[in-house]
């Protein structure tokens, strides 16, 4: 459900197309929908453009329509601009490890660095879409199960259930290859 | 390693940039969005007034008390009040009849009455058929004001297309599963309203005013029809099903055939362009032009060429992206030799030079 402040600042978006309540209200969610295309995506510059389009597609959403759950709707979006992106480079060759350049910057020792790379690998191999969201969102965004069931538009339970389901999937898969 | 120590190895570098953390600067990728988007730079907090609550809140009431009750006691009305015989009377009103404001009425009370979007999108498309019947009645017919009354309900055609499309676009949000379905039920009604338009865009009687509002519709269609093309491919890329491949087959065979025989008749009056101006019946200087429009044909060959081996093995994105392409390319190169047989016919000098 969402909160009364929410919902006046999506009233006003809707009915008086006001760009700074839009601002105000897709601030609290950058953050986990940032983390979302860097780890999706190949490079930064991918990231903040899929990021500005995601704002776009949103906006034009939202002041044509109600929305009950804005933050499933942000990540619905966000799922089909990655996606999309994919298809387009399809038949481009596209580094998917990660960012190399800003990898280098690690201060990490190389072999931990390399640990965090398998890691990621790993979640990008076995999960599919909504599992890393769900994943990233309890274990990198440190959001509670609550907040993650609103974002991928689930129930508490089945939510509760799936993040458990994908950590000891990524410990067994780990440990498989140790 | 445990859950608890996957746990901990997780949260230890949750802000590794691996992971896609480290700084992140809103206010930074804000300014890029609004620079890409035209959007206001400067976002200082939003407060909140009481007037924000007032108008929040009246909204609210009417949306959730106001117009339900309002749709109900309609619906008392009509029921109890004796209206259904004049509300099915007004069924076959026409703009500027008595009873055509009841037909409006009951088609607004059947909207706000509907559930989902499914609902709301089945009856835009219903009712955009019954303003495509109006805009053909009133054209036929001898009534007073006449042009305006067609203007009128082409408007209103278009209007209820481009709902129904939005309400297709809704469910694709919301439950891209069932978005094809309906879209498909949506796109058949739409192609059924091309038929018309295409009847009546070669209508002989039709005054110029006339032919354009019809040309002003078709565009709507087209561009639903793409719109709601492209859902289908979209729910068929999430969820690959038989009927939605079936259905894209059939489309995009009809597109196919279509663009395969505005080629060929584009080559011919091309072919007629150039005798003409061998036989020196125009002085203009074509050759530009010509030239241009034999490129567009060469590469509308080979780009069909490659729609067709997408079709074969089901690139569905991929032949809606060329044939919408193809479409536009051969729609401005027919322009294009209109304006040039017009030119060799009337022997004029408004010819645009190609640009």
């Amino acid at each position: 459900v969402l909160k009364v402040k929410e919902k006046i600042l999506l009233f006003k978006i809707r009915t008086l197309r006001d760009e700074r309540a839009f601002n105000e209200i897709v601030r609290e969610h950058a953050g986990a929908l940032q983390r979302f295309f860097k780890m999706k995506l190949p490079r930064i510059e991918d990231a903040e453009d899929a990021f500005s389009i995601t704002l776009f597609r949103t906006w034009n959403y939202l002041t044509a329509a109600e929305v009950e759950s804005l933050s499933g709707l942000l990540f619905t979006i966000a799922r089909s601009v990655v996606a999309e992106f994919y298809r387009n480079k399809k038949n481009e060759t596209v580094p998917i490890e990660g960012h190399d350049q800003e990898t280098e910057d690690f201060e990490d020792s190389f072999s931990t660095k390399l640990e965090v790379e398998k890691v990621k690998a790993k979640i990008l191999e076995i999960f599919n879409d909504e599992e890393q969201l769900a994943f990233q969102l309890r274990y990198f965004d440190g959001l509670r199960v609550r907040e993650v069931a609103k974002k991928i538009q689930r129930s508490e339970n089945a939510t509760r259930v799936l993040i458990h389901r994908l950590l000891k999937k990524l410990r067994v898969e780990l440990t498989k290859k140790v | 390693v445990t859950n608890k120590e996957l746990i901990k190895f997780l949260r230890e570098h949750r802000d590794d940039k691996v992971f896609g953390g480290g700084d992140f600067d809103f206010q930074k990728s804000w300014n890029k969005f609004a620079d890409q988007y035209g959007f206001e730079k400067d976002s200082g907090a939003v407060k909140i007034t009481l007037s924000d609550y007032g108008a929040y809140f009246t909204h609210t009431v009417s949306q959730s008390v106001l117009q339900p009750a309002g749709a109900i006691v309609a619906s008392l009305v009509l029921i109890f009040g004796g209206w259904v015989a004049t509300v099915n009377a007004s069924f076959g009103s026409l703009p500027g009849d008595f009873l055509y404001p009841v037909k409006l009425a009951t088609e607004r009370v059947q909207l706000t009455l509907a559930a989902t979007s499914e609902q709301k999108a089945r009856l835009h498309t219903e009712f955009a058929g019954r303003r495509l019947d109006e805009v053909i009645e009133i054209s036929s017919s001898s009534v007073e004001g006449k042009v305006e009354k067609v203007r009128g309900a082409v408007e209103s055609f278009k209007e209820s297309i481009t709902s129904a499309t939005n309400a297709v676009s809704d469910i694709a949000t919301s439950s891209p599963e069932s978005a094809a379905a309906i879209a498909i039920a949506v796109d058949q009604k739409m192609e059924v309203m091309a038929s018309v338009l295409s009847i009546e865009e070669v209508n002989e009687n039709a005054t110029e005013e006339h032919s354009e509002q019809i040309a002003e519709a078709q565009s709507s269609v087209a561009a639903s029809d793409h719109s709601l093309t492209e859902t289908i491919v979209s729910s068929n890329e999430t969820a690959q099903k038989d009927s939605t491949d079936r259905y894209l087959q059939d489309s995009f065979k009809k597109d196919m055939l279509e663009i395969d025989s505005r080629s060929a008749a584009l080559l011919v009056r091309v072919d007629n362009i150039a005798l003409a101006v061998a036989d020196g019946r125009t002085t203009y200087d074509f050759s530009k032009n010509l030239e241009v429009i034999r490129e567009v044909l060469d590469d509308s060959a080979e780009q069909m060429n490659k729609a067709k081996t997408y079709f074969a093995a089901g690139g569905w994105r991929r032949v809606l992206e060329i044939v919408t392409d193809l479409k536009i390319k051969l729609t401005n190169a027919e322009e294009l030799v209109l304006d040039m047989e017009i030119e060799i016919s009337t022997g004029g000098s408004s010819l645009p030079a190609h640009q």
